[in-house]
């Protein structure tokens, strides 16, 4: 057996799963859209994005010198997180007034959606470009590294544990939200079908909009816990989380909640126990021959489609 | 279905702007960090920051002479400048830049050329080496630049470089360090620093020797500078007695969240990051935030101002070896004379390659007076082959047959102390303490 399945292999575990908490918050955005028009928001990267700089425009202007304890840390964090989900929320809606509902009213075919997705995404990273400059930003300090459980001998740290009961909880909340409450009902009855939905009183334009708006919630927290994680800001920083997003979203059956979360977290430890196993350069290719061979055996993804 | 057809198109279009493949290296092992070798063992050599208070900025110069500018009636040659003015990497690059134009600023004022000096600055925008060829062309095109400095990083320099050599028009680099570059036989192509491979070749014995570290990990950032400079750093601590226990290329990203659990799993006293300064700070820090106890080392690449301002306090204790002098931490007067002229001019301390840039660009301001009133791309490239003895800030430069520096196969080695850097020493004196 190589070492990277045995010896190290729970402690690949704990990194790839915090890798794959943040992948999962996103793809929750990608998947809740397609559930109800499919349709691949481009532009969630670029949400995602204005979730990690809020984040960042907060905590700076809490603390410009970052955090002196783990306790104001932890109090930036929890101050920037509405903001920063806010933000992320407010802009998805955006996107969808000003990308495709014009598109919608007027019947537009697929593929302008598609383009009308790509240049929204261009668009709104060029202009944190402009806005921010070009050149990456350090996020502030938050939490300072502290092992905060110990596991078999494999020590958990403390923004690890943050991530991955953060993205858990989310999604827990988010499928009580979609089961329990009428908003959540219409939005399944939506997702199902639209026009017999729209006969029985919903008002799909509203539920569209309540669709972007907890991606967006989502995908703002994900930024959050992205910045604290990896430290950095930048105008394209959407980017690769938001390729590799979508990419968990469609292996966990994209228009599923819970496939969105198990896509994640699955990517995220492939990736990293594969980059141990074969090396940190073959991690997306590891990753990537896996979602062609689940793909294959479940073109649907492990969840199947469906909220 | 074809609903479907078209989301497996998407993954496999994602999967192709994404991969990417190359040989591996093996990290084994398990357990936990051990933390004996430190960079506590290097002491600091002096203050870090000049006293710039003590300075009369009045004689700064190379010239005494009343500024006679505008009584001038030479014509106008210039000089070129390509790096990265802007992006993550600028500042690696804005130093050497702007004492370059500081250089022809005084060399106008002093007023005793017999032409007037411009300076003519081309950005390559964190580019690598695309942008490069057609800055270089414009370069060239213009008939009146006579000498470039730069191209500021490797990759860039090894594009542009045999383009110049074409059109016969001198270019010295002040910070390109991959080896191979000289091996060309670009004739007019110089360097004015040591290479990666001397750099590299004197890391083994400052870990091994100096530091007493023996399990080294490597991290390249697999671009040009990067990927040669961790090969001749793990060659060097396997040949000093050490043990490379990882060896990987991670393409600049901003999860390094595999690459530190492989190191960490590999039990590793030194975490070697060879790359470049947008992406060190990351490094340091994710490695702290998963416990990772080791010393943090690089190389030039990684030391920018950028490492501490974003890396903070998991820069301190970092060592970082350069063979670029830090004019900041020297006691030379001619040296100190120049970063207090730096400091007047931009309100700030003269950073990495800075003294560099200097020192190529006076060696083209003396090129452009020998020429008297009509140099020519042919009289700079001459006069900077046949160059002899001359002092510059860095060193004396006597070139190769190869077109490096003579005898300038010199290492710095600077601790992050404090929130700056502190220059420790030459890796040949360490070695001789």
């Amino acid at each position: 057996m190589p070492d990277c399945l045995t010896g190290e292999l729970p402690f690949r575990l704990v990194g790839g799963l915090s890798t794959g908490g943040v992948y999962a918050l996103i793809a929750i955005g990608y998947t809740l859209v397609y559930g109800v028009l499919q349709l691949i928001n481009f532009a969630h990267s670029e949400v995602f994005m204005s979730g990690v700089l809020a984040g960042a425009v907060v905590i700076g202007a809490l603390a410009p010198d970052g955090a002196t304890s783990q306790a104001q840390g932890a109090m930036f964090l929890v101050a920037a997180l509405i903001p920063a989900m806010l933000a992320s929320g407010t802009l998805a809606v955006v996107v969808e007034r000003v990308a495709y509902r014009p598109l919608r009213r007027r019947g537009a075919p697929r593929l302008a959606y598609l383009i009308s997705a790509i240049g929204m995404s261009l668009f709104l990273s060029y202009a944190v470009q402009v806005w921010r400059g070009v050149n990456p930003e350090a996020y502030p300090t938050t939490l300072r590294a502290q092992a905060v459980l110990q596991i078999g001998g494999v020590r958990v740290f403390n923004k690890d544990l943050i991530i991955i009961v953060a993205a858990i909880a989310m999604v827990v909340a988010l499928e009580a939200f979609i089961r329990r409450t009428r908003t959540g009902r219409a939005l399944r009855a939506t997702a199902q079908d639209p026009e017999a939905a729209a006969l029985m009183g919903v008002n799909i334009d509203r539920i569209i909009t309540v669709t972007f708006f907890i991606g967006g919630l989502l995908a703002g927290a994900a930024g959050l816990l992205f910045g604290m994680a990896f430290g950095r800001t930048q105008w394209n920083i959407g980017f690769l989380p938001g390729i590799k997003a979508f990419t968990a979203a469609v292996l966990g059956g994209i228009g599923s909640i819970r496939g969105a979360l198990a896509g994640g977290l699955f990517l995220g430890l492939m990736e990293n126990v594969s980059a141990g196993c074969f090396g940190t350069q073959w991690r997306d290719v590891v990753a990537f021959v896996l979602l062609v061979v689940v793909l294959m055996v479940r073109p649907t993804g492990i969840f199947g489609e469906g909220t | 279905m074809r609903k479907k057809r078209l989301l497996l198109m998407f993954a496999a279009l994602s999967a192709v702007a994404l991969v990417t493949g190359a040989c591996a290296e093996e990290g084994g092992g398990g357990g936990t960090q051990a933390g004996e070798c430190e960079s506590e063992s290097l002491q600091a050599l002096g203050a870090t920051a000049p006293d710039l208070s003590s300075k009369d900025f009045k004689t700064v110069g190379f010239s005494q002479k009343a500024p006679s500018v505008l009584a001038q009636a030479g014509r106008t040659v210039k000089l070129g400048f390509i790096g990265d003015l802007t992006g993550a990497n600028s500042n690696l690059v804005t130093p050497s830049n702007e004492a370059a134009q500081l250089a022809v600023k005084q060399a106008n004022e002093a007023g005793d050329l017999d032409v007037t000096l411009e300076l003519v600055s081309l950005d390559n925008k964190d580019g690598g080496p695309d942008p490069a060829p057609a800055l270089a062309q414009r370069l060239i095109s213009d008939a009146a630049v006579l000498g470039v400095i730069g191209p500021a990083f490797s990759g860039e320099t090894a594009v542009a470089s045999p383009l110049f050599a074409e059109a016969g028009l001198t270019n010295i680099s002040p910070s390109a360090t991959n080896p191979d570059l000289t091996t060309n036989g670009w004739r007019t192509f110089f360097r004015a620093l040591a290479t990666d491979a001397v750099q590299g070749g004197q890391t083994g014995p400052l870990i091994v020797d100096v530091l007493g570290c023996e399990r080294v990990a490597v991290v390249n950032d697999r671009s040009e500078y990067g990927a040669g400079l961790a090969e001749a750093v793990a060659a060097s601590v396997e040949e000093a007695g050490g043990e490379v226990v990882l060896n990987e290329g991670v393409e600049p990203t901003t999860d390094y969240t595999s690459v530190i659990d492989s190191v960490l799993a590999s039990d590793a006293e030194v975490l070697y990051y060879s790359g470049y300064v947008a992406q060190a700070p990351l490094v340091v820090k994710q490695y702290r935030d998963k416990g990772g106890e080791g010393l943090f080392m690089g190389g030039d690449g990684d030391k920018g101002a950028d490492f501490i301002a974003e890396g903070a306090e998991a820069a301190e204790g970092a060592v970082l070896t350069c063979p670029c002098l830090d004019p900041n931490a020297s006691d030379d007067p001619e040296s100190q004379e120049f970063a207090a002229a730096y400091q007047e001019e931009y309100g700030k301390a003269v950073d990495i390659y800075g003294a560099e840039g200097w020192d190529v660009t006076q060696i083209f301001i003396a090129a452009i007076r020998a020429g008297g009133a009509n140099p020519t791309r042919a009289s700079v490239l001459e006069y900077v082959t046949n160059l002899s003895d001359y002092e510059g800030l860095t060193k004396t430069f006597n070139w190769t047959p190869e077109h490096e520096v003579e005898e300038g196969e010199i290492t710095y080695v600077y601790v992050v102390r404090d929130g700056a850097y502190a220059l420790a020493g030459r890796v040949d004196e360490l070695l001789a303490e």
